[in-house]
């Protein structure tokens, strides 16, 4: 019998908070702690996989905790739209702990390191799954204080000091606001029930509570998601965080910021229709502000940092759209996709450039292809991916985005972001050109040469994603098909939880 | 879009750079090129440079685009002050604006 889905939130819970008397058995055995979390989020993830065949069969499948029966219990509901994002959070996970697993040899309090990682992909699980407002809040803030926490791992760095109290000073006051919307909800409806807000919010349109609450709402999920005027936190708090979390923090929890604020405006609210210009221009200054913000940088995680400022404006484009047409919300949600594993790699590739050369600065880089030829290749594919390049996987989710940008009549957006998505290819340019082609720099202390194995398998093994998915989408397209339409999401999401 | 389409656009991209492939490998082979030392020197102004004296640094990187965009550039830059109190001005901004926006747009509808 397959295990229910909350079993892939509770089970790495027990193994995150065992995780200090593993650490004090395991002393001196930092791979093994590692093995066991690498363990631990696998097996949420197979947990997931597991219900693929209901998905895809076009179910809304709800679980009743305590069979206390919505909208009086706490309910997980899971319908396309979530799933697929569950299981990007976790398939990535489970690359970032292998990964760590060599990695973390250069960093101390292991023990510590491995429990943030479980709990930071807990919380985004938690997110995604959650069917009601208050559990979304509580699982957002599960993910963002272990993120706060692992940004300001390296203690002995100012930089990380300091971008570690940005992000929790701003992320504070962004959860601070969901709390407030949260309330603000509550005192009108008297539910925080995703399908009972959806059915009791039309009562209440002549109210302008509802709309200051959306507003908040917005304004909260808009930090983690990083779109513009809300994400200045993130390439100060990036720089110094270890390269696996910072692909986490980067590729998959602004994703996460993006579903909780999208699944929200369009399931629990009903003026979906005067939201879409809001969210169409907070995507499109998105997509350009951080491009030109790319473009200037000289240090590559920074770059990456703004880089992925601006893949989340596409993100959100995508799922703007999603109001006029379908084809944004395949488009939306592929990118979410291609951006999480593209992004991942790529700081999974800094990691690799830092832990032979042990430097991030692009100035002080170059002619790293002839000694660290994987790394380079990897860097490479990751970066056309980003870009849009065919056969990768982010071609297919530009194309759509741009398709879903015609077919919803948006003709000059869209010119926008394919000339953005040329921004992109320059400043990719740049730092493969800085990092990898040219002569060797001789300011480098180190003699580089390739990785070990380990950390090299989760690169390569996202590589060879980028490029099948590049050749064969399929698979993906017939989970994101499952979700339809926005308005369909919401009817079969609101029936299935309701009854 | 069909996935047809896709595969299409992949197959030509593909097919474009299996030629562009050939086409180098053939010419290597009908024009062989010996890469001395001196062959692989970079001369400029009468001057021998080393490779890494040719590497153009970050900051040089499209320097008309940056000085094209220059005003906008200053804009972009004073926003990103890192100062806290700037960022969270900004946000209490966004909070303020998005209600306004909100509240009209719905009026409006």
């Amino acid at each position: 019998m397959a295990m229910e889905i909350y079993w892939a939130i509770i089970l790495p819970f027990f193994v995150a908070f065992g995780m200090p008397v593993l650490g004090h058995v395991l002393e001196e055995r930092s791979r093994a702690r590692g093995v066991v979390t690498t363990l631990a989020i696998l097996a949420s993830f197979t947990i997931l996989l597991a219900s693929l065949p209901s998905i895809l069969d076009g179910k809304v499948l709800v679980y009743e905790i305590g069979k206390w029966i919505p909208p009086y219990g706490i309910v997980l509901a899971v319908d396309a739209f979530n799933y697929f994002i569950a299981l990007i959070v976790t398939g990535i996970g489970v690359a970032v702990a292998l990964y760590s697993i060599h990695h973390i040899e250069i960093q101390t309090a292991v023990t510590k390191f491995y429990t943030l990682l479980i709990l930071t992909t807990i919380g985004m699980l938690g997110v995604t799954l959650t069917g009601d407002l208050f559990n979304l809040f509580v699982f957002f803030e599960i993910m963002s204080i272990s993120s706060y926490a692992i940004v300001a791992f390296r203690s002995n760095r100012p930089a990380a000091i300091e971008g570690a109290l940005k992000y929790l000073l701003i992320g504070s006051v962004g959860t601070s606001a969901i709390l407030l919307a949260i309330a603000f909800l509550y005192s009108v409806t008297g539910t925080l029930n995703f399908a009972d807000l959806a059915s009791k919010l039309p009562m209440f349109q002549n109210s302008v509570v509802p709309l200051i609450a959306l507003a908040l709402l917005i304004t909260g999920f808009s930090v983690k998601g990083v779109l513009v005027p809300l994400h200045a936190w993130k390439p100060d708090a990036l720089v110094e965080t270890s390269s696996e979390m910072a692909g986490l923090i980067a590729g998959v929890s602004s994703g996460v910021g993006l579903y909780a604020l999208f699944r929200v405006v369009y399931t629990v609210f009903p003026y979906t229709y005067s939201i879409a210009p809001l969210l169409l221009i907070l995507s499109v200054v998105t997509m350009i502000v951080g491009g030109l913000m790319a473009v200037i940088q000289t240090d590559l995680k920074r770059l990456l940092a703004y880089s992925s400022i601006s893949q989340s404006g596409y993100v959100a484009f995508g799922l703007s759209l999603a109001l006029f047409t379908a084809t944004g919300v395949v488009g939306g949600l592929f990118h979410i996709f291609n951006h999480a594993i593209a992004k991942t790699l790529l700081f999974l590739c800094v990691g690799a450039i830092i832990y032979r050369t042990g430097t991030h600065d692009m100035n002080k880089l170059g002619g790293l292809a002839s000694k660290m030829p994987l790394t380079a290749l990897a860097f490479v594919v990751g970066a056309l991916a980003i870009i849009g390049v065919p056969p990768t996987s982010g071609f297919i989710s530009k194309w759509y985005l741009y398709v879903a940008g015609v077919e919803a009549g948006m003709i000059p957006l869209t010119i926008i972001a394919i000339f953005m998505s040329l921004i992109t290819f320059a400043y990719y340019a740049k730092a493969i050109n800085r990092v990898f082609l040219g002569p060797r720099t001789t300011l480098l202390k180190n003699h580089p040469r390739e990785i070990p194995l380990s950390m090299l398998m989760p690169m390569l093994f996202f590589v060879a994603i980028i490029l099948i998915l590049g050749l064969y989408p399929q698979p993906v397209i017939s989970i994101i098909n499952q979700a339809g339409s926005i308005l369909s999401i919401k009817a079969a999401y609101v029936t299935a939880v309701l009854g | 879009m069909s996935l047809i389409q896709i595969a299409v656009v992949n197959q030509i991209f593909l097919a474009a750079i299996a030629i562009c492939l050939l086409l180098v490998y053939y010419n290597q082979k009908k024009y062989p090129v010996k890469r001395t030392k001196r062959k692989l020197e970079v001369y400029a102004c009468g001057e021998r440079l080393t490779g890494q004296e040719m590497q153009i640094y970050s900051e040089g990187f499209y320097w008309a685009f940056k000085k094209t965009l220059s005003s906008i550039y200053k804009q972009l830059l004073a926003f990103h002050s890192g100062k806290v109190s700037d960022y969270l001005t900004w946000l209490l901004f966004a909070i303020v604006i998005f209600t306004l926006f909100l509240i009209g747009g719905v009026l409006w509808a």
